[in-house]
């Protein structure tokens, strides 16, 4: 039986038998990838815990008819500290819908992908403020945004490609178009937010740091206002409901 | 399943709504009970309506029962002050396997679950803090997978009852008896060390 060697997040998973499991990766070779984890509901399966979502595993993994069958299961990253956060779990869980949403089999960007959920993920168990964690969830949504084809357009109107003539900055973002748009064709589009000069510099620098280095990003309000931007923004191009954001307003 | 007779057919369309069963296991089922005699189809017919009619919820806890309240909670001899949380009536009936237990339980019916949309308003918490306000309990044990479903509502379970003044503890996790501590994963043990104790 042909086997290979893959990288993966496990994304979720679904009962399968009496003990079995088809878990959803997110394989860092192969995009998103569908495998039976045979036994892993006993007690004493050596895959139990590697199987648990939030996982980074390197895994051995046997082909099969149908679906593909995990074989052996190296631990990578438990994400520990993401696990016993109500806050760092629910966000956690939200990058992890966005994945399963957007993620395609055979992804040609699975790479950068898998290291971006890693990185998020590894930044998340890290981080110790509600703050910093949106500011990771932010660089994720448009980092994956990037990655999807989808990049948010900061410098020039989403609508017209034009400068902002009327003022020094743009004071509208609209998320059906994908990005800022000027004072003229704001008129002209739906779903629209506003939004100051602090939130585009906030968008630009979540884009190239990883850590949210000035002050004013630690303003709950501004990390909540650009999440909410950015949840329409990526809500608008899914095909089906995402379902953890409710969650997250309920639980955090 | 047009090769089917009809009432064959019927049967076998009927079965495959159990979960796990595909339509080879179906028409194989479908089979065997056409092969059994006929009292002990009649037999096997009557245990399923026989459990649809009388088991139900209990109106205390939750289990399924055929009593109401369930015989846990008319159990004079049970510690009422204790409630042991579990997601379904088979972890209770796993709890109760050990005898080990004597107190009363409660059954979410469910876990949290963001990702399928499950929220704590589609389980029974509001009727869990009813007996909270109503009943003298000094302590709830979380009983829950060790899943991140089960993460999700203890972890919310404790931050709503921590405040009202109620021990809240969970159960130990750690290594299965008989198993090898060289093949054990490392959150596994991570957790064992954890939640040691002192001999």
């Amino acid at each position: 039986m042909p086997h290979y060697r893959t990288r993966a997040i496990n994304l979720k998973s679904h009962n399968l038998g009496e003990a079995d499991k088809i878990m959803v990766m997110y394989s860092r070779e192969h995009g998103i990838i569908r495998c039976v984890a045979k036994g892993v509901k006993k007690t004493k399966s050596s895959l139990g815990a590697r199987m648990q979502c939030l996982t980074a595993n390197n895994l051995l993994i046997a082909k099969g008819r149908n679906l593909d069958i995990v074989c052996q299961a190296e631990n990578l990253e438990c994400f520990d500290k993401v696990k016993t956060d109500l806050t760092k779990l629910s966000y956690s869980l939200y990058c992890t819908e966005l994945i399963s949403h957007f993620g395609t089999e055979g992804d040609s960007n699975s790479a950068g992908i898998y290291d971006l959920l890693f990185e998020t993920f590894k930044n998340i168990s890290v981080f110790k403020t509600t703050e910093e964690v949106l500011w990771a969830v932010l660089r994720f949504k448009l980092k994956l945004a990037e990655y999807l084809g989808y990049a948010v357009e900061l410098e020039t109107c989403a609508r017209c490609n034009k400068t902002e003539q009327k003022y020094k900055t743009y004071h509208f973002f609209c998320a059906d178009t994908g990005g800022v748009v000027c004072s003229e064709c704001f008129l002209k589009s739906r779903k629209t937010f506003e939004i100051d000069n602090r939130h585009i510099k906030l968008f630009k620098d979540a884009l190239n740091y990883d850590f949210p280095f000035e002050s004013e990003y630690f303003d709950k309000n501004l990390l909540f206002s650009s999440f909410n931007i950015l949840k329409e923004f990526i809500s608008l191009r899914s095909d089906k409901k995402l379902k953890t954001p409710a969650i997250i307003e309920l639980l955090c | 399943m047009t090769h089917y007779s009809k009432p064959l057919a019927r049967l076998v369309e009927e079965l495959q709504k159990l979960p796990g069963i595909g339509p080879k296991s179906a028409q194989r089922m479908a089979f065997y009970i056409l092969k059994m005699p006929l009292n002990e189809v009649q037999k096997f017919t009557d245990a399923i309506l026989e459990a649809k009619e009388k088991i139900k919820y209990c109106r205390n806890c939750f289990n399924m029962s055929s009593e109401n309240p369930c015989e846990i909670c008319v159990d004079d001899k049970r510690n009422r002050a204790i409630i042991c949380i579990v997601a379904e009536t088979k972890d209770l009936i796993a709890l109760e396997r050990t005898r080990e237990y004597k107190g009363s339980y409660h059954v979410l019916q469910g876990l949290i679950s963001p990702l399928d949309g499950i929220t704590p308003d589609d389980l029974r918490i509001k009727e869990l803090f009813e007996r909270l306000k109503n009943e003298d309990i000094e302590e709830i044990i979380l009983a829950l997978n060790p899943s991140i479903e089960g993460e999700a509502t203890s972890m919310y379970l404790t931050k709503l009852i921590k405040p009202l003044g109620v021990k809240v503890s969970r159960i130990a996790f750690g290594l299965p008896m008989g198993a090898d501590l060289e093949y054990a994963d490392e959150l596994t043990l991570a957790r064992a060390l954890e939640g040691r104790r002192e001999v």
